[in-house]
């Protein structure tokens, strides 16, 4: 079946926390409540990577977890977006150089998958709105991706 | 066609002549060749089955007319003096129906233990005691005599105990058999307690005459309850009924495999003693007679009790066990209350008339509860049979330790799904056929029975899900062997299994033609249940066939829908493997799985207040066991006089 304009009306989450100090998993949260409800877009949080259409992470990528999460990345069937929420995705925050922090996420997954779709988020932690602004920039993306297809 | 018809005539002590005799002549034979010793055994239990089909036909074809056999020629319808001391057996509906489940189960043991006890030494002794426990079953069910019926309980008992410390180099098969022999004795003695009561009483063993006398002038004696509680409590024992359950668990799992199932049907016999007793001992005079079919009221209220009991306790211990063959266990305890609570139920509305609640679901819940005897009978042997072949492969008996077999053992992957299938009651199994009335009519006696029967169905599934995850499913185990098991224990399992499909595919037919024999034989005549091929319950219809259609419409559906979609989008590298939280799937070399005690962690630690008693009733004492027996007979005898 093709990629069609209904996808994005439907987005399917999964959340990681990867090696995160849970301020932006509470924003995260916070996001599927009621007041910010981001439910009525159709984005539905889910308990296994296999129905995930956005990966949300959180946190910088430290040892422990590095690996575990690129096999998450990879477990997950495409068509699939990566969500890097707050700054410690982009530039791992106040992490930055720290003993066990493997560098930036990113340039795992493009290790793997080199056209990976990757949104980052900034804030610390970040808001709600900037998760909801986070998702239209994802269906940005994936407009340009159908409109190549 | 006059052989025939001395054949037929005979045919209730051919069938028993047959294993006996032919068990006391094995070691002899067996000094001859090994062969020659198989064959042997594969004769005497073809020769006996088929003898109890032809049996069962004629009963059956007569409208349950029965054959009466008496020992030493007489005249089997005078009670004269000489009647006193005559053994004689009566094969009617019902214990025709019991004799072609013996020779069944019988059947596929003896064929897959070609196999399974190759490699060990003293298998003459195994096959001898092997046949011990046919005729002893068959003696069981055919006799028509008080104290007959103990002589075989006790040679089952013996010759069970003897098989199952088969396996000689291990100290728990000596523990199991010697808790399963001292229960057993003692629940014997009980039994000759009883009969010698009613012997001093009437004068008579036959159960014929039994039947006219008790109750006789329209009142019941103190005597008559208190023989009645000790028949039920002790025959319920044998049977696996909680709380006199706790020596079975031990026996079935240390007992090899064949052996087992051969257990399975013994216990049945002593179900169909219980019924025997509660039916046609004590229901002879149930017209003339109010207190007789008030106390044939309370015993069926007992049996219901029994039942849940039964039922709930088997299948919540059977969760968490670790071992295959106890967990298999306390699921034919479960199961045994199954029938307990159908034929229970039948039995506190028993009455006759149109109009009576007897009529009107009563019948339906008898025969739930007779036919799901067949089923068990078929779907237990065949788990445990299937249980033996992963544990001749996987070498173990313990759930966490054994994995992957399902890639090599396609064909016992497919005989555990029929069964597991049929265990838990799944549509369109033969499991599903019986419980299906056992639920239609308990609901409409109480309805809290019958959603306590489905909730134990449900739990049944999750300990079948999580047995066939352990065993068959997860990477492969590279200590254990390759390969499918032998021949012989294929064709045992496919035996076994060939029968669940046709009974899953023709309950009605099956209801019809055997089962309401037997339900008539007890309970005197009444409407039949459905058409030849759906099955009416009273309340609701069941029709495999209509089932199985729907299912074949719905796939070629999926079929298409599938076939619709992109092609090519099959993953690569790590997106293949399994989902496990992000770990590996294999950690320094050895595969990662979850094992099987974890898997109901989250339902185990929540009633943690139920089963944290339970274990402590469980204590492995067999002081402890005699005491729960001795108590539940005591508790029954008063509760059936008083009350």
């Amino acid at each position: 079946m093709k990629l069609t304009k209904h996808f994005d009306k439907s987005l399917w989450v999964f959340h990681i926390n990867a090696a995160s100090c849970n301020g932006c998993d509470i924003e995260i949260v916070a996001a599927l409540t009621p007041r910010y409800d981001v439910e009525r877009f159709g984005i539905k949080l889910v308990g296994t990577p296999r129905h995930a259409d956005v990966l949300l992470v959180t946190g910088p990528v430290n040892t422990q977890i590095a690996d575990r999460v690129r096999r998450i990345y990879e477990q997950t069937p495409g068509p699939k977006a990566v969500l890097l929420c707050g700054n410690c995705g982009a530039t791992s925050g106040v992490y930055y150089d720290s003993y066990c922090i493997q560098g930036p996420f990113d340039e795992f997954i493009k290790k793997v998958d080199p056209n990976a779709i990757i949104v980052y988020v900034p804030g610390c932690p970040i808001r709600p709105e900037a998760i909801i602004m986070g998702v239209v920039e994802a269906w940005k993306a994936l407009e340009k991706l159908r409109g190549e297809a | 066609m006059s052989f025939y018809n001395d054949l037929i005539t005979h045919a209730p002590a051919i069938i028993i002549a047959i294993p006996l005799l032919f068990a006391f002549a094995t070691p002899l034979i067996g000094k001859i060749n090994k062969y020659v010793r198989n064959a042997w055994a594969f004769t005497a239990v073809l020769l006996s089955g088929a003898l109890a089909y032809v049996l069962a036909w004629e009963v059956f074809k007569n409208g349950g007319d029965p054959n009466v056999y008496v020992f030493g020629g007489a005249d089997g319808t005078a009670f004269d003096v000489l009647s006193n001391v005559r053994i004689s057996f009566y094969v009617d509906g019902m214990a025709a129906f019991m004799g072609i489940i013996m020779a069944t189960v019988a059947f596929a043991a003896v064929i897959y233990s070609f196999s399974f006890v190759k490699k060990y030494t003293g298998q003459d002794k195994y096959y001898t005691l092997i046949l011990l426990v046919l005729a002893a079953s068959f003696g069981m069910v055919f006799t028509g005599d008080v104290f007959n019926l103990f002589v075989w309980f006790e040679v089952s008992s013996v010759a069970i105990c003897g098989l199952i410390a088969f396996r000689s180099n291990r100290g728990e098969s000596f523990e199991g058999a010697a808790k399963y022999l001292i229960y057993s004795t003692i629940a014997g003695l009980f039994l000759l307690f009883a009969i010698g009561l009613l012997y001093g009483q009437y004068g008579h063993l036959n159960i014929k005459y039994l039947s006219s006398a008790i109750g006789a002038n329209g009142s019941m004696m103190v005597l008559d309850k208190i023989v009645l509680g000790i028949l039920i409590t002790v025959f319920s024992l044998k049977a696996g009924a909680v709380p006199m359950h706790m020596a079975t668990p031990d026996g079935y799992s240390e007992a090899p495999a064949p052996v087992t199932a051969m257990m399975v049907t013994a216990s049945q016999a002593g179900l169909y003693a219980v019924f025997r007793t509660c039916f046609t001992l004590y229901g002879g005079n149930i017209q003339n007679s109010l207190a007789q079919i008030d106390l044939v009221h309370a015993a069926g209220y007992l049996l219901v009790i029994l039942g849940v009991l039964s039922m709930f306790v088997g299948v919540t211990l059977a969760l968490v066990q670790k071992d295959i063959k106890r967990l298999m266990a306390y699921h034919a305890i479960s199961q045994t209350g199954y029938m307990l609570l159908g034929v229970g139920v039948g039995l506190a509305v028993f009455a006759s008339g149109d109009n009576t609640d007897f009529a009107e679901f009563g019948r339906t819940a008898m025969t739930g509860g007779i036919f799901h005897i067949f089923n068990h009978a078929l779907y237990k042997g065949l788990l445990f049979l299937t249980a033996g072949a992963i544990i001749f492969k996987a070498g173990t008996r313990d759930l966490n330790k054994m994995g992957g077999l399902g890639r090599d053992m396609k064909m016992t992957a497919l005989f555990f799904i029929i069964g597991a299938l049929s265990i838990a009651g799944i549509p369109p199994t033969n499991g599903f056929a019986s419980k299906f009335l056992i639920y239609e009519s308990v609901f409409k006696f109480n309805p809290v029975l019958g959603a306590v029967a489905m909730l134990v169905s449900l739990l049944t599934l999750a300990s079948f899900v999580k047995v066939f995850y352990a065993a068959f499913m997860g990477p492969k185990n590279p200590e254990m062997k390759t390969g499918e098991v032998p021949k012989s224990m294929l064709v045992g399992m496919a035996v076994l299994a060939g029968m669940i499909v046709v009974f899953s595919l023709l309950p009605s037919l099956v209801i019809g033609e055997i089962v309401s024999p037997a339900v008539t034989s007890l309970a005197g005549p009444g409407p039949e249940i459905g058409t030849s091929l759906t099955m009416f319950s009273g309340q609701g219809a069941w029709n495999p066939l209509v089932l199985l259609a729907v299912l074949g419409v719905t796939l070629v559906i999926g079929y298409v829908i599938r076939m619709l979609g992109q092609k090519g989008t099959v993953p690569k590298g790590e997106g293949k493997k399994p989902y496990l939280f992000g770990n590996p799937t294999e950690v320094n070399g050895m595969p990662f799985v979850v094992p099987a005690s974890n898997v109901y962690w989250g339902f185990t630690r929540a009633l943690k207040r139920y089963y944290k008693p339970m274990e402590k009733m469980h204590s492995g004492l067999i002081n402890e066991y005699v005491f729960w027996f001795v108590a539940t007979a005591g508790l029954v005898m008063l509760a059936l006089t008083f009350l």
